[in-house]
């Protein structure tokens, strides 16, 4: 806080959820817009958007998204409904899919490799709302 | 009718400088209601609650977050709308609607153009800007303490120097809507509600029914004087800062730490803080930050 608002709005890079390099995190990670990784993950990524896996992150988790990007480690299977980009430091151990794929030289892949034209965007969850009257109501008992 | 509650303490007392000029320019516009000043913690919920009583609908903040915390505190469910004129330590609500001095003000309170905006709870208590745990709390103190002037900036950062030598980041626990959970030893964490925070990605609203949950690991000596002075540059910190977007979070610690609410210390952890049912009516600026 303090001051570094205001007009200035500095961003984290475009992503919505970003896991910081000391971050340890535990469980499914859901999001409709862009992750970053540069933390540990431990459970499952899906979004809509993309995932960037960042050079510090090591991940034990299959993740879903239209495009992925591995500078880190990745350990579970990755499907990418877009694009898969695994850069020189990207490790990746599991199966992963993708309708374009780009492997640097350098980078490691241990799996299985599927390119289809039409995966499955990832399925987000239906969120319902709580019965917001029934909750007022509660609230009102309450004063 | 427009009600007013002077904070007279409110950023070191800045109002009393104003006060005349401040009257005689709602008169000029046509909106000097009723003027009331608290006379102490508490006092600015006791004349909130009056106001309400006497069937105002407009209830004028002048003072900070502090003061603007007592009221939406005190509003409950009525049917008001919160004006602000800006006249304290910190006044972060009022910069992200875009009213950025009491001249400012003056002329948004005349045009009355109501928003609804967010409002987050941690047990009973509401907030509007954000709830903090970590090195913020440290620096609301500082602030509140700091006197104008280039000796009141002198001993501002010698303190927050003994500060930055001090502090120890706290290793905290975090679960996020029962889905997932993160650990972190936390140099700093906000829990915002909207674009309080020039890190978070833009998208944050305080309308979206979401809270943003700001992490900040280590940092060195003289970052956190910089973050203190409101200079440190994260873009240049990559991997320092975690966002993510909740409705809920519940936070625990080995120790029980301070959890404030709008720069006042309210709870301790273990603490859930989540979105509110309610909302404020707020008035705002053409020129907000949402």
């Amino acid at each position: 806080m303090f001051e570094h608002k205001k007009d200035e709005f500095v961003s984290t890079g475009a992503a919505e959820t970003v896991v910081g390099t000391s971050v340890k995190l535990k469980g499914n990670l859901k999001s409709d817009g862009d992750i970053t990784v540069d933390g540990s993950v431990n459970g499952e990524i899906k979004t809509k958007g993309t995932v960037t896996i960042g050079p510090n992150a090591n991940i034990i988790a299959n993740v879903h998204a239209k495009n992925v990007n591995v500078a880190g480690i990745v350990q579970g299977n990755v499907v990418a409904t877009d694009r898969l980009t695994v850069s020189e430091s990207g490790r990746v151990y599991g199966d992963i899919s993708a309708n374009i794929l780009s492997i640097s030289p350098g980078a490691l892949f241990s799996g299985k490799s599927t390119m289809a034209e039409n995966i499955k965007e990832p399925e987000m969850e239906l969120v319902v709302e709580k019965e917001e009257v029934v909750e007022q109501d509660t609230e009102n008992a309450k004063k | 009718m427009y009600y007013y509650i002077i904070n007279p303490a409110s950023g070191g007392g800045k109002i009393n400088k104003v006060q005349d000029k401040l009257k005689e320019r709602l008169r000029e516009l046509g909106i000097a209601g009723e003027f009331v000043k608290s006379t102490g913690p508490g006092d600015v919920a006791r004349l909130t609650k009056m106001a309400i009583d006497r069937n105002y609908k407009t209830v004028v903040a002048v003072g900070g977050d502090g003061t603007i915390n007592e009221i939406i505190n005190a509003i409950g469910d009525a049917k008001v709308a919160l004006g602000i004129i800006p006249m304290g330590s910190s006044n972060e609500l009022a910069n992200m609607l875009g009213i950025n001095d009491w001249q400012i003000a003056c002329n948004i309170l005349a045009a009355r153009k109501v928003e609804e905006v967010d409002l987050g709870r941690i047990n009973d208590k509401l907030f509007v800007t954000a709830a903090s745990i970590g090195f913020d709390n440290v620096l609301f103190d500082l602030k509140r303490s700091q006197r104008s002037g280039a000796l009141g900036r002198f001993a501002f950062m010698t303190k927050l120097s003994a500060a930055a030598q001090k502090f120890k980041p706290i290793h905290l626990e975090f679960n996020f809507d029962d889905k997932y959970s993160v650990e972190t030893d936390c140099f700093n964490f906000s829990l915002s509600n909207g674009a309080f925070l020039s890190y978070v990605p833009q998208k944050s609203r305080p309308q979206d029914n979401m809270l943003d949950a700001v992490l900040i690991s280590h940092l060195s000596f003289s970052d956190t004087i910089k973050y203190g002075q409101g200079t440190l540059d994260f873009t240049k910190k990559p991997g320092q800062i975690s966002v993510f977007h909740t409705k809920k979070i519940h936070v625990t610690s080995k120790e029980p730490v301070t959890v404030s609410a709008d720069g006042k210390a309210v709870v301790e952890t273990p603490v859930t803080i989540e979105v509110s049912d309610r909302k404020l009516r707020v008035i705002v600026s053409k020129k907000r930050h949402f």
